[in-house]
């Protein structure tokens, strides 16, 4: 009887002190969340007003006025675009001739020429490295 | 006594008065312990009611925040890249309770120091009134605030509000409009949109792109000063989708000053105010009469002598007096031509094609800004007449756009939007003129640049064709001589066109630069060019040689003469 009642009262204060212990641990807890909504929330505030400045900043009349007054930048005019194609076209040897042909010519030519012609110069051969991606780019549908 | 001790007896009694004095005190003493008994099982019951009871009555809701939910109210507006338009933020408004104030002359002279643009008798006047709260003002800024709480003035309190704002000002107001004070939408897309702005948690996607619509802005804001002009509408179009890149009213207004907007400054040029096109319309006209089969580009009419009807007699204003083929009609702008090109089609014809390309009813566009049409009420010959070259139908320039759009892209109307449509979406459209259609006009139209009014509107590479415009403006029940409505609309590249774009000029006056001339082909066609060469290259259209055979094998018109044998073959 005795031996019972030691075990009920021991095992109820265990169980109090841990309901306790928890619940104290579950508001601080709890504290913290709200403190950090409430940072969050005032953090989602400035994300909103530092990207209203971004957007001011970066309006583009000021870009225009700042490219041009630090950058020296204009519009660009068609004959300053090409398309990449085009300039591929340009760089890479037509097909069927040797690139190295006219460059063992040179070596032998008795006077050098006041300016090399096109055939003196080797002619360039395309890196495959840096060509591959930029090609594989260029078959995807833009 | 002697013997042995006697034991002592169990209990002492105790009796008389001393009996009394010990009752006494036990009692008291129960009385104290019941007491205090009764306050802790008080106590230790409140304990467990606080501890453990209130939470099922009341439930603590605590849940974390989610990081992309927004804690202000109203969405944001964004162009088709994201950049950001409109915005809500969180601000501090100033109030007081002047029940509380101690001095308010010190209070208001204090308050004046750090606040700008107010003025201390009037601070202190409502601070002296009898209420437990007033204003004080709206929308501070943060530094304002750190200002005004270092004052340590206690009976002022900070409200959080929200504001509108719009971080590129007035570069799109029209499009924008604004919101009131109570973040109420206004005007322009805040307005119709303005209950799902409240509601939305993501912001709306417009179809502007604010490059375009900055160097459309810039240009004409250039051409509206240069000329003296009274305002200035500008549109860009995609043809396929039916987006407004650019929409541009001048003069404009800052929305983020709603207060300081002029009633008049609020007129959105470009939907709500219908003017007679002029010239324009012959596009119309002539691809009308083109995909009726009533005349091919190798007919034409005699354009000898002005058309006399009724009280009125009609003109060509460049006047070549002799038999024009539909090319040079169209690139000469000959009234005349075009007048008998409409005849020919027929008042019912003409009349069921405008409704078709949607130019008799108000444009359907997300903006609560919008003009309907005026037209004719019974419709005449003489009506058929004067439409055929743009007066006496009045639309905005927005169904001019969305009417040239579907002209050029192969003949198909779609509705116009402002909000951007998904990359890949189809868009359904009405046919109006056949896919042959479209390209012969196409080629007319870029012969207007190449040869005829609008050559100023040529930007080279992006192969640009117009039509130029110029029209009196109506005053009571004529026309103003010198009041003119000068644009040029303008589609690019002419091979394939992708963009629609519209200047127009109000009230433009000649500079000694245009020779006095106030006409669309000289003060509105420079304009395109320069909108062309400056956003071509950012909305990728890749400039192409013009000169190329390719080119000039889909663009070339045969301009014939009156026998019918080809006179010469024009470039393009």
């Amino acid at each position: 009887m005795r031996r019972s009642l030691l075990f009920w009262t021991a095992l109820c204060s265990v169980v109090v002190v841990g309901l306790f212990v928890i619940k104290h641990r579950v508001q601080s807890l709890e504290e913290k969340l709200t403190t950090l909504n409430a940072e969050i929330i005032s953090d989602q505030n400035a994300i909103q007003v530092l990207e209203a400045e971004w957007a001011y900043l970066n309006q583009p009349a000021r870009l225009e006025e700042l490219s041009r007054r630090l950058l020296g930048m204009d519009a660009p005019r068609p004959e300053q675009t090409r398309l990449l194609e085009d300039f591929l076209k340009d760089v890479a040897p037509p097909a069927g001739t040797p690139a190295d042909a006219g460059a063992t010519e040179v070596a032998d030519a008795p006077t050098p020429k006041r300016r090399p012609d096109r055939r003196a110069l080797p002619a360039p051969v395309p890196d495959e490295d840096w060509l591959t991606p930029i090609m594989a780019k260029l078959k995807k549908p833009q | 006594m002697t013997g042995p001790r006697t034991p002592a007896p169990d209990k002492i009694r105790i009796e008389g008065e001393r009996k009394t004095a010990i009752e006494t005190g036990r009692n008291r003493l129960i009385v104290a312990g019941a007491v205090f008994a009764a306050a802790f099982t008080l106590i230790a019951a409140r304990v467990v009611d606080v501890a453990m009871l209130t939470e099922s009555t009341e439930p603590r809701l605590n849940r974390s925040v989610a990081s992309n939910e927004r804690s202000t109210g109203r969405a944001e507006i964004v162009d088709r890249n994201g950049v950001l338009l409109a915005t809500s933020l969180r601000t501090a408004s100033l109030y007081a309770n002047p029940h509380l104030v101690l001095d308010p002359e010190q209070a208001a002279a204090k308050l004046a120091s750090v606040l700008p643009d107010v003025e201390k008798a009037d601070i202190e006047r409502k601070l002296r009134t009898d209420r437990g709260f007033i204003w004080l003002r709206r929308h501070l800024t943060p530094r304002q605030q750190y200002a005004v709480n270092r004052l340590g003035i206690p009976a002022l309190n900070f409200q959080h509000e929200e504001r509108r704002i719009y971080p590129l000002g007035p570069l799109a107001s029209h499009v924008l409009g604004f919101t009131d004070i109570d973040n109420r939408g206004i005007a322009g897309v805040e307005r119709y949109f303005d209950k799902e702005l409240r509601i939305r948690r993501t912001g709306i996607e417009l179809s502007l792109d604010v490059r375009v619509q900055h160097v459309l802005r810039h240009e004409l804001g250039l051409a509206m000063q240069k000329h003296s002009a009274i305002g200035a509408a500008g549109l860009v179009m995609d043809v396929d989708s039916g987006e407004v890149i650019a929409m541009v009213s001048l003069p404009g207004f800052d929305p983020n000053q709603p207060g300081e907007i002029a009633e008049d400054l609020r007129f959105n040029r470009t939907t709500l105010g219908v003017y007679e096109m002029g010239s324009t319309f012959k596009i119309f006209t002539t691809a009308m009469a083109l995909d009726a089969g009533t005349v091919n580009l190798s007919g034409g009419y005699d354009a000898t002598d002005p058309i006399r009807v009724a009280r009125f007699v009609i003109r060509d204003y460049h006047a070549k007096k002799r038999w024009l083929s539909v090319p040079e009609i169209f690139m000469y702008s000959s009234n005349i031509g075009s007048v008998k090109m409409a005849l020919d089609v027929g008042v019912d014809g003409h009349r069921r094609f405008l409704r078709r390309l949607g130019l008799l009813k108000p444009v359907s566009v997300e903006l609560s800004e919008i003009g309907a049409p005026l037209a004719p009420n019974r419709w005449r010959d003489i009506n058929t007449m004067t439409i055929s070259f743009g007066h006496g139908l009045a639309v905005s320039p927005l169904h001019l756009v969305s009417g040239v759009s579907a002209i050029v892209n192969g003949g198909v109307y779609r509705s116009p939007t402002l909000i951007k449509r998904k990359p890949g979406e189809g868009v359904r459209g009405t046919r109006v003129v056949s896919e042959e259609t479209s390209l012969k006009m196409r080629r007319l139209m870029r012969l207007v640049v190449d040869q005829g009014t609008g050559k100023k509107a040529a930007a080279a590479g992006y192969l640009v064709g117009g039509k130029t415009g110029t029209a009196e403006k109506v005053s009571g029940r004529g026309y103003k001589r010198k009041a003119l409505i000068s644009s040029f609309i303008a589609a690019f590249p002419m091979n394939r066109p992708r963009y629609v774009v519209l200047a127009m000029l109000d009230e433009a006056k000649g500079t000694k630069d245009t020779f006095g001339y106030a006409t669309g082909g000289w003060v509105a066609a420079p304009v395109i060019g320069e909108v062309v060469r400056r956003i071509a290259p950012g909305l990728g259209v890749d400039p192409v040689d013009e000169e190329s055979d390719e080119i000039q094998n889909l663009l070339s018109v045969k301009i014939s003469g009156k026998s019918g044998r080809e006179q010469r073959v024009a470039n393009h």
